[in-house]
Order: structure tokens, then sequence, then C-alpha cells
């Protein structure tokens, strides 16, 4: 399932691609990589957040990004570096929440290519990273689906030559025609039932029809559509796993990890909007509770436990996904609290339209509301909590 | 306590009827309720009841029972609203979390008390257990008040169904699958959980740790007879071996060692244990080590053992020993042997503020998982915490008797027993062995092994 026996050199030297990337990015020069994806992220993206809430999709900055080395360092095997992702994507979701959002959204696909195993996408891996394509995922409905919450969207159906998929999923992220997503379809049998589940890699083509969502309050920038799929075929080159379950657990907790980074940008930045006011508004806002030092206490304590979570992203023992689950539940209350102290913190300032503190109000809620949302992260927590017991 | 004076034409009735709990299982015994089945008519006051009289779960006699005092609240009632970063927050709700709250409301009557509990949180009488499938019809024959009931009584606030995921000492937070929480001091109680072996796999083998568990398993060993493995000959494999015997079912108890309890008896007392069991239909299997449990098609359970040979039950149970979970211990980075280690003295943890007592408390890598030691336990954390006066200390030093409920062979421990070491045999009759075991001159244990009389 995992690492096919057989890896072709085209594969073998695409891996290699981001393994020698990270190598080059790695300790020494580690800090420069990221030291320019925050010098992209203050100097490029910070300006734009407020277009990009309101709908500019940044591809051009996420190639930027892309370019500085902000969407490998999970990647590249034994030289993985996650917690340097978590890093990366903090560091631009500080300056703009959706941008933070879309980073995840293409890490995730980076680490659905590079997990598979197959050769057709893993030669796709080096564009990806680089920020060349784009993709993201579409992993909503099953993940949910999974944890019993819903029922899977996508159907698949066996043919001479794949799979032929159908269905439509309410809401992608970072996906336009030409792009392309990691997607989940349960396999159908000839009575309706179903037997197993495929993730493939599902390319935004004829076959399928992107429509706009409604408006949302925030975040319009992250090219969220609905996605319906007539007839699309997958051969074995579109395969990410088959079946999906045994893949999905190993990739669980770093797919959720991963998103860490986003809420933490949001925090970040939240406390930074209320330290630059400190100095004309702390006497009154000394009545405050939520204050920028004790926020930055838990923040702390939160990033440490997040890179020590880094350190073995593919542990599927339950106690540590216990904690990621946790980690990111954690991530997510604290992104709330911190983005609306900051807002009480600058006051009238901070309700402008144009004011990061707003902006930071709605980014956190949906760090708190997309999926894993904070409910479905403790639904789960709870079910791998119960002891089992004879039916 | 005016209020509950009996207004009933028994002429005893002019002093209000008492309650006495028993020191060894927490049994209360109510003079109003009597024991009818023991021989005690309802009305039958403390004072009257024979000596020889047995508690009707444990066995122990009316010596080992002491007054039972409902604590009251104060009439200045509490919030049930907590007030933020300023309360207490204790969690489990079993036995040792009830009295906790007690012990606390006793000496404070508005400091915010949260209880948070992965289970219902219902009061109830643990060592009861073991020994009521015979007797019990469900629920509510095991339940002394509800949580609800309990909740209001002493203005506490129970979180239930709620599992604690995580605890940070220094921001003084608990994390749970219902929010988080900011304490003032936190006391564990979150007792003990069964140990599960891996071949025991936890889909096919039942665990009686708590009530909800005991409700679960209940209708099954209702509806008809049904083949029993009991896997542990401990107290608790060896008291619901006899209970359920008692229902009619074909009963085995699976045992690695040759005779029941023998981490606690010597050979010539257990010896005594096993032959009762048998003469109850208890088919004791013993030196035997299980392999593999699988479940078959018409959803019987096969147990493998080594020898390579196979037993088909319907229904297993795991009564292989407890032990304390480790994850709040680690996450709240406690010191950990065997339990959540405590100063002996004031029951505190490693970490400031974090307080933990009854079976999840280790004192240098010894858990003392007994009802008896709980009271004083809690006694002295109440002290600190909400005391106004100086703080008590918990001596750990009186450990109370080790009763087997078996009502076919009653097993009395007291003392601070080395079972490998030489035991003298005081009185032996065909239903009755009583040894001893000397320690610098004195008798450092006795064992009593069946009736006296």
């Amino acid at each position: 399932m995992l690492l096919r026996d057989t890896i072709d050199s085209k594969a073998l030297s695409a891996l290699q691609h981001v393994v020698q990337r990270n190598q080059t990015h790695g300790s020494l020069s580690k800090k420069s990589a990221l030291e320019n994806v925050n010098i992209i992220a203050s100097d490029e993206l910070a300006p734009r957040a407020n277009d990009i809430d309101e709908g500019y999709y940044p591809l051009n900055i996420m190639s930027a990004l892309g370019g500085a080395g902000a969407f490998g360092a999970h990647l590249g095997g034994s030289s993985a570096q996650f917690g340097d992702a978590i890093s990366a994507m903090q560091m631009i979701s500080r300056a703009c929440g959706s941008t933070g959002f879309l980073t995840w959204c293409h890490d995730v696909c980076g680490l659905y290519l590079e997990q598979s195993g197959n050769s057709a996408l893993l030669a796709r891996l080096p564009a990806h990273v680089s920020g060349e394509t784009f993709g993201g995922t579409a992993l909503s409905n099953p993940m949910k689906s999974f944890a019993g919450i819903e029922s899977m969207l996508l159907k698949a159906e066996k043919t001479s030559s794949g799979y032929l998929i159908n269905g439509s999923l309410p809401w992608v992220s970072h996906i336009d025609q030409g792009q392309y997503c990691g997607a989940i379809a349960a396999v159908e049998n000839a009575d309706g039932s179903h037997s197993h589940e495929i993730m493939f890699l599902l390319e935004a083509n004829e076959s399928v029809v992107l429509k706009p969502c409604p408006v949302f309050s925030g975040m319009e920038g992250t090219s969220t559509k609905s996605i319906v799929v007539k007839n699309l075929e997958i051969s074995d080159d579109h395969i990410i796993a088959d079946p999906a379950k045994p893949f999905i657990a190993k990739i669980r907790a770093a797919f959720v990890l991963l998103q860490t980074g986003f809420g933490a940008g949001v925090i970040e930045g939240s406390i930074e909007s209320m330290l630059e006011v400190e100095d004309g508004l702390g006497h009154v806002n000394q009545f405050l509770h939520n204050r920028p030092d004790e926020l930055q206490v838990e923040f702390e304590e939160l990033k440490q436990k997040l890179q020590d979570l880094a350190q073995t992203p593919f542990e599927t023992d339950k106690q540590y996904v216990i904690d990621v689950l946790d980690a990111r539940a954690h991530t997510s209350e604290l992104a709330l609290k911190a983005s609306q102290s900051a807002l009480l913190h600058q006051g009238a300032r901070g309700y402008l339209m144009s004011s990061a503190p707003q902006r930071r109000i709605r980014e956190a809620h949906f760090v708190a509301i997309v999926t894993p949302a904070i409910k479905h992260l403790r639904w789960e927590i709870n079910r791998l909590m119960k002891e089992t017991v004879p039916s | 306590m005016s209020s509950t004076v009996d207004t009933n034409d028994d002429a005893l009735a002019d002093k209000p009827w008492r309650q006495y709990i028993c020191v060894a299982c927490g049994l209360i015994y109510d003079e109003r309720e009597g024991d009818p089945d023991g021989g005690l008519a309802p009305g039958t006051r403390f004072a009257d009841i024979p000596d020889d009289w047995e508690c009707p779960v444990c066995g122990v006699t009316k010596k080992d029972f002491k007054p039972f005092v409902k604590r009251e609240r104060d009439a200045k009632a509490p919030s049930l609203v907590p007030i933020k970063g300023e309360g207490i927050v204790i969690v489990g709700g079993g036995m040792a979390g009830w009295a906790m709250a007690e012990a606390i409301r006793e000496r404070d009557s508005e400091v915010p008390v949260i209880m948070i509990t992965a289970c219902t949180g219902d009061r109830y009488n643990k060592p009861q257990l073991s020994v009521s499938f015979a007797k019990a019809s469900g629920r509510q024959a095991l339940v002394r008040e509800s949580a609800m009931e309990e909740s209001q009584r002493l203005g506490v606030t129970v979180i239930n169904h709620t599992f604690v995921v995580s605890v940070s000492a220094s921001l003084r937070q608990i994390r749970t699958t219902r929010g988080t929480f900011k304490y003032k001091k936190l006391v564990i109680a979150q007792g003990s959980q069964t140990r599960m072996p891996a071949e025991l796999p936890e889909n096919l083998c039942w665990r009686i740790n708590v009530l909800d568990d005991w409700c679960t398993i209940l209708p099954k060993l209702q509806d008809a007879p049904k083949r029993i493995a009991i896997v542990g000959a401990g107290m608790v494999g060896c008291e619901i071996a006899e209970d359920l015997s008692r229902m009619g079912h074909e009963v085995y108890l699976l045992s690695r060692n040759r005779f029941p309890l023998e981490s606690l008896l010597p050979e010539i007392a257990g010896a005594r244990l096993k032959s009762a069991q048998t003469d109850l239909g208890i088919k004791f299997i013993s030196s035997k080590t299980i392999e593999q449990v699988v479940e078959n098609s018409d959803s019987s359970k096969s147990i493998l053992f080594s020898e390579q040979d196979t037993k088909q039950f319907d229904e297993i149970i795991a009564t292989t020993g407890v032990s304390t979970d480790s994850r709040i211990a680690n996450r709240a980075q406690l010191e950990f042997e065997n339990g959540i280690l405590v100063d002996p003295d004031t029951m505190q943890t490693s970490q400031q503020h974090i307080y933990a007592v009854g079976d999840c408390a280790s004192f240098s890598g010894q858990c003392y998982r007994y009802i008896g030691l709980i009271d004083q336990q809690v006694s002295v954390v109440a002290d600190t915490l909400v005391s106004k006066s100086s703080a008590g200390t918990y001596q750990n030093n009186k450990m109370p008797p080790v009763v087997l409920k078996t009502k076919s062979c009653p097993v009395e421990i007291n003392g601070t027993p080395d079972v490998t070491g030489d035991w003298e045999v005081v009185k032996k009759s065909p239903d009755y062995l009583f040894l001893t075991q000397m320690r610098n001159g004195k008798v450092g244990a006795t064992i009593s092994v069946g009736k006296s009389r």
C-alpha cells in the first residue's frame, strides 16, 4: 500500500529532488528558507491580506512561497522536518490566514503524492512543492465519514481500466480548472453496497464542474468551490491508495498536525495586534482579561507541544493520535480567544473593516469550524478514549 | 437532620433512625430498613444487632461498622456556575471523587467545585459490583444517589460522560472532551482500570470495573444459563465466580496459579477456598496460560491455551487485576510509579496544586486500593485546600482488613502478611481455619478462612 516495491527511476529522482531540497534548506541554511518565507509573508502577503480575504486568490504569492521552500519541509522521507513545515505555515498565516490555509491544503496534497508511492504521482511532486502547479484536498467529507459523522459523497465504479467517479462535494478549497486535489470515493458493488474506498488525485478537467459557493463571511480568496464530478475516469496513475483506509490511518495524525500551523499564525498575529497598541492603550487594556502576556505563555506551551508532536508525525499509537487531536483543538480554542481579545485591545481601530483584528476574528472562526472542527475533534477523542466492550 | 426523624408508630422511633457504614466495603446499614435477609427485621437498632451478625455484602461483623453521617450542605448555597479559575476541580466521580467533594463541602460551602467524570457519576458502592448479579435487578438497585441528586445536595457542578484529555500544570488548565476548564486546585480521583493482557481482546472479554460495565453485561447474564469463563482468580474473580454460579451459570475460574488468591494466601488456606468453590459447582482450571481468544461464528468464544487445547465459552469476563491509567499523569508531568506518586503526609503529587486520592494514588510505587483508606485521604486534602485551620496529616499506617465476600467460604486477612513466610495454624476445623504470622515477636498478620461457627 505504501512505498510500492518497485519505484521507477523517474519517481526516484523526484523523491531525491525533494530530499536534496530539504538538505539544502536543512541545518545551516534551513533558517534562511524560513527567513525567506517570512520576508515574502511580511512584504508581499501582509499588504494583500484584506484583498485575499475578500476574494483575491493569491497564486502568484503561493508560487513565490513555493520557490522559497515553504511547501516541502514535511516531505522527503527521513529528512522531513514537520516542525519546520508548521513554522512556515504559521509565518504565512500570521500575515494572512487565508493563505495560511491554502498552504495547509497544498502541504497535505504534497503529503498524499509522496506517501502514495505511486511513481506517476511522485513525478508530479517537484512542480507541486516549488509552487509551479497547485492542488489541495477534498477529505473533509471522507474524514467525517470515517469517524461516523457523515456518509461518503463520491462513488466509484470499477471499470476495466480503473474507476469511474461520480458525485459532488459541497466545498473544496484551493481548487480551480487545471488544478487537482486528493479525494476519496466509496467503491460501489452492483447491488449498491460498498466494498471499500479508494483515494485518488482528482484533476479538475472537463468531467469536473466547479461551481462558486455562496459568499462566506471571510477567507474568500481560498478559491473554495463546490465540485460536481460526472463520469470522471481514474487510472492507476491517479491512485493514491487502494484501499484508502489504511493509508488514512497512517497519515491521519500528520494531516491534522500540519493544520495547526494555520491556527498558530492567527494566534501569533492576534497577540502582535494587542502589543501594537500597548503603549497607547495599555493603561485601559490592563482591565481586560486574556492579556497578551497571558496568551503568550499559553501559546509558547502550545508551540512546544506541536514541535514535540512533529517529531513523529506517522505514529499511529492511540495516545499519540489523541494528543494530536487535542493539540489541534487547543489551537482552535486559543485562536478564538486571542483573536477576540485582540479586537477588544484595539477597540474601534480593530473594528475598522480594513483592520487585521476583525479579519482574524473571522479567520479564527474558520480555524475552529474547518474539518476537523472543535466538535469533530472532541467527538473523535471521545470515541478513542472509550473502552471497547463485547457486543 | 431533624427532617429525617421517622414518624411511624414504632415505639422506638421516637429517636431518629441511624445509619452505620461498613468500614471494609462501604455498605450502609440503615436501622429503619434492617437486614431482613440477615435476620434483622426493619427497625432493628444497631445496638440490638447480635455480635455475630455479618455485613450482607462483605461478611465482616458489627465491630467493623461505624456511625454514618451524611454530610449536609450549609444553608448558604453556592452557585452551580463555576467561578472561573477559582474553583477546585475533581477528576473522577467514583467513591473517592464523591468522598472528596463531601469533605470539601464539610469545610467550605462556597468554594466552587467541579467534578469531571467519564461515567455517569451516580453514586454507588463499588465492592457490591462483584457480588450483586444474583440479587440485584438492575442499575437502580445499586445506585445510592444519582449524580443529579448528589450535585444538588453538595452544590457541585458535575460534568459527566466527559474524558479528561490533558492537564497543564503551568497554565492550571484541564482539557476535556467537553471544553477546557481552569482550576485553582486539582484533585485526581481517577480510580483504576482492569489490566487487559494482550491475549484478551477488549471486544471479546468483559470487564466489571464500574457500574456502567455491570449494567451492560447484566442482561446477558439474566436471560439463560451460560458457560462463563472468569479469567483471573483474585478477589474480584472469586467473588464474581461465586455470584454467577449461584445464578445457575456454568462457571469456569481460570488461573495461571494452582489455587485461588495465590498471591494473598498460603496453600493451606487457598486449598480450602478452592474446595468450597468446587462444592458450589465452580470449575477451577489451574496453572493455565491463555494464548489467544477468538470469536466463533455462533458468537461463542474459544480460549486457546498454550498447551494447545481449546475451550469454548458463551461469555468471558476478565478479572485480571487493575492498574492506573498514566495518561493524565504523563500529560500533567506528574511523577508516576504504578500510580500517581503522592507525598504520604499531604497527598500532594509532584506538582503544586495537584493532589491524588483513592485507587490512583501511589505511595512510593505502592497503591493501596481499599475503600477504608479513602476517608482519611480526602480529609487531609480538604484540610489543605479549604480549611482555615492547620492541615491534617495522612498517616497510611493502619491497613483495613482484606475481606473476600464469598459466602461459601469467607476469607479475612488482617495486618500485613508475607505470603511466602511461615504461618501458624491456630484453629482448624472442617469449616474453619485461622492462621497467624509472627513478626518481631508480635502477631503481624492473621488469616481466617471459612465460618467460625
